[in-house]
């Protein structure tokens, strides 16, 4: 496996593209991010990330059907990939396994 | 209702996002803009706006289109094939457009080849830029006397020693060189100049056989032009002519000839046949001791040409000139008289001068630009009528530009597909325009009276003016702007109101269209009236009372060769007598000057029996005393010259005629005070024993001079003129030409008519009347051919209205006026534009003649009348025929 490297954000996002399974386009991962993160995050913030992870492979798209809420544009749904997965289940084994060798001291 | 995101921003994105990426971004930020607008309008529209502007990033924008793959050549060919299609279809209005694009620039093209001509005098010499001609004012007591070429001997040779800018220095004088003798030829009307040696350095005319340092060194030594040694001497060879003798009949004297020179092409204002070293004018050795040729300050009769070293400014060099004048002149200054010494640079000095005394042919500068500036608007009236009738003929095109819409033609193709057809029908007129002046060369050439041809418009004077360039630039202007604006209208149009078929006819565009025709017949009758004034103006001056008659009044070739003084005296008048006794000569005189000539100048006049603080310069003439009433010259007081007058001793002559300016400037109250009173002229006191109304010795340019008529005559450089009867006149000139072989034997007889000679001095305002009134002429030509066009389309879009009005029971004659109506006014507004200008730009004309018609309303008026008149027949052949048609026939198909 070739070095994958993931932003903050774009894990983020990425992480956000799989629980929203299926319902993830540009709008609702920029909701819930906002709902789930104390800042704003401009829409092209995520639009960007999109991009790279389709490009890295993380992710895939395709079209939905027209609303009349959008000015009758399409929208772009995103669905993780397997390797998007590995690559969230890599990261999040790796900040686990960090975590646990935290001793176990109080901090006051 | 959903609310709309801010259009300006959505334009925005649309633009530089990526076809692929739009439907999601736009999408996304169209969603968030909508949810936010229920809480606040506001700030949902300043959020999206912001939400565009963070999409400006460059994995988002379009790719640039550098290397887009183009098949515009299949496109370009259906444009030129429906360009083309459509030209043939509306041939009548095809031959309008390109008619008058040709017209317009075919006269462009033979005005520029003049223009070049003229701004191309002189312009060949290499060291053009530091050349300059010296031009003198003289002043006399304050009061300007000589604006001339002509300056002192001296000038030049002073302003080397004194001023170190002035390189070097030339003096130019022309010398009297009647008849030459070559071995057993006798040759005459060879134009010489005396000219230093750096003549050949300064200027750049060729040598074909000589050495260009030496060969003016010598005194009486001579270049003569190739064409005079050919044609004259019959040599072919330049290099054998080297070292043979010419001999001037005049003072017998042989010129040795040290070079041939190659002729002087048609572009310079100076012309020579022979050049002759100015050495001869005053050496020693060389006979002809004309001392105030070398360094004199006295005598002006010289033209000067100097030398600035490379880099110097002329006007710097001016502002020293002071100094010579109390260096040089301190003796003129002292009797009242100061000479203001100018540069004028080579470069200006045939189109921009205003000098008495010239060295050549002059030109003017403002007849140049005028018809420059006229040509290029008969070309802007050929655009006016392409945008007129494209524009209005735009309904035609209107389904064509809805399906090429429908089928996905954007409206850059469009705009790109009328441009194509505005290129083809201009390179049609272009090509015909060439055709045109092919065929027309040889007339204009004749009415200017140049050699001319359109390689002149690619010589290299023509490079150095920018004239031809200007001209490229201004017509692929031109072509641009009048193709650019009817396909701007015409891919304006929206395909759904086109195609749906009830397509009004726009009101948009008539009123560029109004005013178009309006600014066209502005223009044209803007130069009616200019061609009215200046035909009018030329008319007066040839038909103008001179003071004197010169109709049928033969002038004869001045006997050079025959001896001066006493026995040329009684030569002369046994010559006259023998003249008159003829069937048909009605009479004969002999004067030193005639008509149309500059006279000679003397300075200090004065009154003798009052003291006056005058001292002024008057021109004079020496005649005889037949000359006043051959030329019927009116005598207001005393008394004619009889022979008792004259004297074989100059300085016995005592006697003079004035004339009346002259009597006014010496203040006498009336032509009896003046007569038995006494002058002083010429150093010495003279009686006036008459007094001549004021005549025209110059044209009517020109004012009235002070003039002294003297009973002197100049021997062998007198003129004969003569006067005679149309009738017979090979007999009569057989006869007269006897007498002259056998009183003035050895010279050659030759004559002209001097009203011919006279009238020559407006050859340039003829020229201008000329070319005036045939642009004129064409102005008109295009301005009707766009008339007739628009007033056909108009007949053809109303016949309906037409129709219904008649059988409404509309006359003929009302119909009639319905259609025309429109276009009168347009006329009148045009005309009332016009006027003013007209009158101001002919005014100022006007200004360069002395005597002048005065602009009378009339002229304005049937001008006016005219073009209304034209406008009338163009117009009324079809509203007639339109007005007349059976309402039936064009009511009929629905």
């Amino acid at each position: 496996m070739k070095h994958h490297s993931l932003g903050e954000f774009e894990e983020l996002v990425l992480l956000m593209v799989a629980a929203l399974h299926d319902e993830a386009y540009g709008v609702s991962i920029h909701k819930n991010l906002e709902e789930k993160l104390p800042k704003t995050v401009n829409i092209s913030a995520i639009h960007v990330a999109l991009k790279r992870l389709e490009e890295k492979g993380f992710v895939n798209s395709r079209f939905g059907g027209i609303t009349e809420d959008r000015g009758g544009r399409r929208k772009k749904f995103y669905v993780i990939t397997a390797l998007g997965k590995r690559v969230l289940d890599n990261q999040y084994e790796l900040r686990t396994s960090i975590y646990h060798q935290i001793p176990k001291i109080s901090f006051s | 209702m959903r609310p709309d995101p801010p259009k300006g921003p959505l334009k925005f994105l649309r633009w530089f996002c990526r076809e692929d990426y739009l439907d999601e971004i736009e999408g996304d930020i169209v969603e968030l803009f909508n949810r936010q607008y229920q809480q606040s309008p506001g700030k949902a529209r300043r959020q999206f706006t912001w939400n565009v502007i963070r999409h400006l990033r460059l994995g988002f924008i379009k790719p640039l289109r550098l290397a887009k793959p183009t098949n515009s050549c299949g496109m370009f060919r259906n444009y030129l094939k429906v360009g083309s299609r459509n030209l043939v279809k509306h041939k009548f209005f095809s031959f309008i457009s390109i008619a008058g694009l040709s017209i317009g620039l075919c006269a462009c093209i033979l005005i520029i080849q003049y223009v070049n001509a003229e701004l191309g005098v002189d312009r060949w010499h290499t060291k053009l830029d530091n050349l300059f001609r010296v031009v003198n004012d003289r002043y006399q007591q304050g009061s300007l006397v000589q604006h001339s070429t002509m300056t002192y001997s001296g000038i030049g040779k002073a302003m080397k020693q004194d001023i170190p800018e002035v390189e070097a220095y030339c003096r130019v004088t022309p010398y009297r060189v009647e008849v030459i003798s070559w071995s057993d030829k006798k040759i005459a009307d060879q134009r010489a100049i005396a000219v230093d040696t750096s003549f050949l350095s300064m200027f750049t005319y060729t040598l074909l056989a000589g050495d260009r340092q030496s060969a003016l060194q010598e005194p009486n030594s001579i270049i003569v032009s190739e064409k005079m040694a050919r044609d004259q001497l019959g040599v072919k060879d330049p290099q054998s002519l080297l070292g043979q003798m010419l001999v001037f009949d005049t003072d017998s004297i042989p010129y040795k000839i040290t070079g041939v020179s190659k002729d002087v092409p048609g572009n310079s204002q100076l012309h020579f046949d022979l050049l002759i070293s100015y050495v001869s004018l005053y050496s020693k050795n060389g006979n002809n001791q004309f001392g105030v040729a070398d360094y004199d300050f006295t005598q002006p009769s010289f033209w000067q040409y100097v030398q600035l070293k490379a880099g110097a400014d002329h006007e710097t060099v001016e502002r020293k000139f002071a100094a010579l004048n109390t260096k040089y002149f301190a003796k003129a200054a002292a009797s009242g008289v100061r000479d203001v010494f100018y540069l004028q640079p080579l470069r200006k000095a045939y189109l921009y001068s205003d000098f008495e005394y010239e060295i050549g042919r002059t030109g003017n500068y403002r007849i140049v630009w005028s018809l420059l500036v006229i040509a290029l608007i008969i070309l802007v009236l050929a655009w006016m009528n392409y945008i007129n009738l494209s524009t209005a003929r735009s309904l035609e095109r209107a389904k064509e530009v809805g399906i090429r819409k429908v089928t996905g033609a954007s409206r850059l193709q469009l705009i790109k597909q009328f441009l194509t057809e505005a290129l083809l029908v201009n390179i049609i007129a272009i090509v015909i325009a060439i055709l045109l002046t092919w065929l027309l060369q040889n007339g204009f050439n004749r009415l200017v009276n140049r050699e001319l041809s359109i390689d002149m418009l690619f010589s290299k004077q023509a490079a150095d003016s920018g004239v031809t360039i200007l001209f490229v630039l201004f017509s692929v202007a031109g072509i641009f702007f009048s193709g650019f604006y009817p396909a701007f209208v015409l891919s304006a149009y929206k395909p759904l109101k086109v195609l749906r078929g009830k397509f009004a006819r726009s009101v948009s565009g008539v009123f560029l269209r109004k005013s178009l025709v309006t600014a066209q017949f502005a223009i044209s009758i803007l130069l009616i009236i200019g061609s009215f004034v200046v035909y009018r103006q030329l008319r007066f001056m040839t038909g103008q009372s001179l003071g004197y008659n010169m109709e049928q009044m033969l002038i004869l070739r001045k006997p050079v060769l025959s001896n001066q003084g006493a026995s040329f005296m009684t030569n002369a008048d046994g010559f006259i007598n023998t003249v008159q006794q003829l069937a048909h000569v009605k009479g004969a005189a002999v004067s030193g000057r005639i008509p149309g000539n500059e006279l000679d100048k003397v300075n200090n006049v004065n009154r003798v029996d009052i003291a006056m603080n005058y001292q002024g310069t008057m021109t004079n003439m020496g005649v005889d005393a037949r000359f006043i009433n051959l030329y019927q010259m009116k005598l207001l007081a005393g008394r004619n010259f009889s022979p008792l007058d004259y004297n074989n001793d100059p300085a016995k002559v005592h006697t003079l005629i004035i004339n009346e300016t002259a009597l006014r400037q010496l203040a006498f109250q009336s032509p009896q005070e003046a007569v038995g009173r006494s002058i002083s002229a010429f150093n010495r006191t003279w009686d006036i024993i008459g007094v001549v109304a004021d005549f025209h010795q110059k044209s009517l340019k020109s004012g009235i001079e002070p003039v002294l008529l003297l009973p002197t005559l100049r021997g062998q450089y007198s003129q004969f003129s003569v006067k005679v009867d149309p009738q017979q006149l090979p007999a009569t000139l057989e006869a007269i030409k006897k007498a002259y072989a056998s009183y003035f034997p050895g010279n050659v007889f030759d004559y002209y008519f001097l009203d011919e000679k006279f009238n020559r001095q407006y050859s340039n305002d003829y020229l201008f009347g000329k070319v005036f009134g045939l642009f004129a002429a064409l102005a008109i030509l295009i301005a009707c051919l766009g008339l007739s066009g628009l007033s056909l389309l108009t007949t053809i879009q109303r016949t309906k209205e037409i129709g219904v009005r008649k059988v409404l029971g509309a006359s003929v004659a009302g119909v009639i006026l319905l259609l025309s109506k429109d276009f009168i006014k347009l006329l009148l507004f045009a005309f009332i534009i016009a006027s003013p200008v007209a009158w101001y730009i002919m005014h100022l004309w006007l200004q360069d003649f002395a005597y002048r018609v005065d602009l009378s309303w009339w002229i304005f008026a049937s001008a006016g009348l005219l073009s209304l008149i034209i406008a009338m027949l163009v117009i009324g052949f079809r509203t007639v025929r339109s007005a007349i048609a059976n309402p039936a026939n064009s009511l009929r198909a629905e």
